[in-house]
């Protein structure tokens, strides 16, 4: 039988270990968002809302939901070093993968708009999603536009990235786009104007 | 750009079993052909774990950990190598390797992650995820998300035809079956069918049987004419199919039938589609899945929280495991 005295201790602990355990559990941090120039909202995995105008430093956690509406943009800087625009009328998420071997790798998938992305640390590998590929890079500049649910446009500024959709992988070199339409293999990559494509996040950087 | 080593490694897997495949149909029979160990997963969604366990002796082998939440559909490499399960909670992919009994890698598909089935080729896996209306492809190679289509409301089923031409899509929303064709990706046809569409299964004739929950009902699509060939009411909530043999008789198809807490038998022939036995079982039997040969089915129960072995000889119960709590899925190596 338990005796008042232990219920009593069973309890305190309960209420010291319990929210702890649970928070760890549902929020695990992964970046901070830096800069908006509008408004970018971060809706968390249960559905509660949190807004960024102007600088600051908004933490972002796993399974965070990034919109920017309109025609603003936004900086975010993720846990692992790697920095993120969103341009305008844009929807992110932020995920992960986690292998045993390789421990975490950061994965963002677009759900509607354009980002821009700097990995800078050879040890670090970022992943963005969209609906028709995915784009893997590591110590590269990047740019992926969700042109609509079926055309995605991979750009490569420095570095290389490989940019995959469900019918074949392609190898992108520094200054090459390659499309992503549902149902093809990626295009090869060919040569573009990677200032024009960039341009829109330059205003943001520090 | 280097692929993760994990992924390079279940590739590996992959190609070793193929090339393997192939030496053997170049080679002589062995004498004395090696028995593989015939093993039974089961996922325990409210334990968040798989069972393995050893389908001749029934010994539990291990307890694997999923790393995940609510672990409910399972799907197996056909060297059995790797298991692919579904986690509704977080909506992540526990990716397991069978050796070493552990959780190896945990990726993220989607909003309520259901159900999850090999292409033919097993280079990619499909996941449906229920609260997003739609289905990712994982590369099975790199473990990454190459694409996400559009299937339907609440997509609750998965099974891709014979020759891996069209994949089958339930969708509890909008009581249909999707076809989706996997060289376009497109949805070439909505077959409607009955309330809460669940699980598919690939039946031993090439047809495609599914179950509608909440309709107390049966059904058979041809993939010849994407129509519902055949269908039979079995009772309150059936949840899952198996195929197996009783002696000359068959194949046979063996529906759990949780509202019954029976598993029924009917003639897996849809132009016979006709009951010919049925089964007491435990407390809301769901999982079903047979032995290679078709002379044993085991069946999972999500209130008594335990495993039944069937003998297709004499559709009687033979033993009885204990697994994990709330046991949704059942898969047996080939």
């Amino acid at each position: 039988m338990t005796t008042p005295r232990t219920g009593a201790t069973v309890l305190a602990f309960s209420l010291l270990v319990l929210p702890v355990s649970a928070g760890f559990a549902q929020s695990v941090p992964a970046g901070t968002a830096k800069n908006a120039v509008g408004v970018l909202v971060v809706v968390r995995s249960d559905g509660v809302e949190t807004r960024l105008r102007g600088r600051g430093a908004l933490r972002i956690f796993e399974g965070d939901v990034l919109r920017m509406d309109g025609k603003g943009k936004a900086l975010i800087e993720t846990d692992e070093g790697v920095q993120v625009a969103l341009n305008g009328d844009s929807v992110v998420q932020i995920l992960s993968r986690w292998e045993k071997a390789r421990g975490v790798t950061r994965v963002l998938r677009v759900q509607r708009g354009e980002i821009w992305a700097r990995i800078g640390d050879e040890r670090r590998a970022l992943e963005i999603e969209t609906p028709v590929g995915v784009l893997a890079a590591r110590v590269a500049e990047v740019n992926v536009r969700l042109v609509s649910d079926n055309e995605t446009v991979a750009t490569v500024v420095t570095g290389t990235g490989e940019f995959s959709t469900p019918f074949a992988t392609c190898e992108l070199r520094a200054g090459t786009t390659s499309f992503g339409h549902r149902s093809k293999a990626c295009t090869p990559p060919a040569a573009t104007d990677v200032a024009t494509v960039v341009g829109w996040s330059r205003p943001l950087l520090p | 750009m280097k692929r993760p080593r994990l992924g390079a490694f279940l590739a590996a897997i992959l190609a070793a079993s193929t090339s393997l495949a192939g030496c053997a149909q170049q080679t002589a029979l062995p004498s004395h052909p090696a028995v593989a160990q015939t093993r039974v997963y089961v996922a325990n969604e409210s334990s968040n774990s798989v069972t393995v366990i050893d389908a001749e002796s029934l010994k539990i082998l291990a307890t694997i950990d999923a790393k995940n939440h609510a672990t409910h559909d399972l799907a197996l490499s056909r060297d059995g190598r790797f298991l692919l399960a579904t986690n509704l909670a977080p909506g992540r992919l526990s990716v397991i390797d069978t050796t070493a009994m552990e959780t190896v890698a945990s990726v993220f598909t989607g909003s309520r992650a259901h159900v999850v089935a090999f292409t033919n080729d097993e280079r990619q896996a499909w996941i449906a995820n229920i609260a997003e209306d739609n289905v990712s492809i994982l590369d099975i190679s790199t473990l990454r998300i190459v694409g996400t289509l559009p299937t339907g409301k609440g997509p609750t089923g998965l099974a891709f035809s014979r020759d891996g031409r069209y994949a089958y899509v339930s969708n509890q929303g909008d009581k249909t079956v999707a076809v989706v064709d996997t060289v376009t990706h497109a949805v070439v046809k909505r077959i409607p069918v009955g309330t809460n569409p669940h699980f598919l299964t690939l039946g031993p004739d090439g047809r495609v049987w599914g179950c509608n929950t909440g309709s107390n009902d049966i059904y058979v699509i041809d993939p010849g004419t994407q129509q519902v060939v055949a269908s039979f009411q079995v009772g309150p909530s059936p949840q899952q199919i198996a195929f197996g043999f009783k002696g000359l008789l068959g194949p046979l198809a063996y529906v759990t039938v949780a509202g019954f807490n029976k598993v029924l038998v009917l003639d897996a022939d849809p132009k016979r589609l006709r009951l010919i036995d049925e089964i007491e079982v435990g407390d809301a039997p769901n999982g079903i899945a047979a032995n290679p040969q078709g002379t044993r089915l085991f069946v999972v129960h999500e209130r008594s929280n335990d495993l039944r072995v069937i003998d297709t000889g004499t559709n009687r119960v033979i033993a009885a495991v204990p697994v994990g709590m709330k046991p949704i899925r059942v898969v047996v190596s080939k």
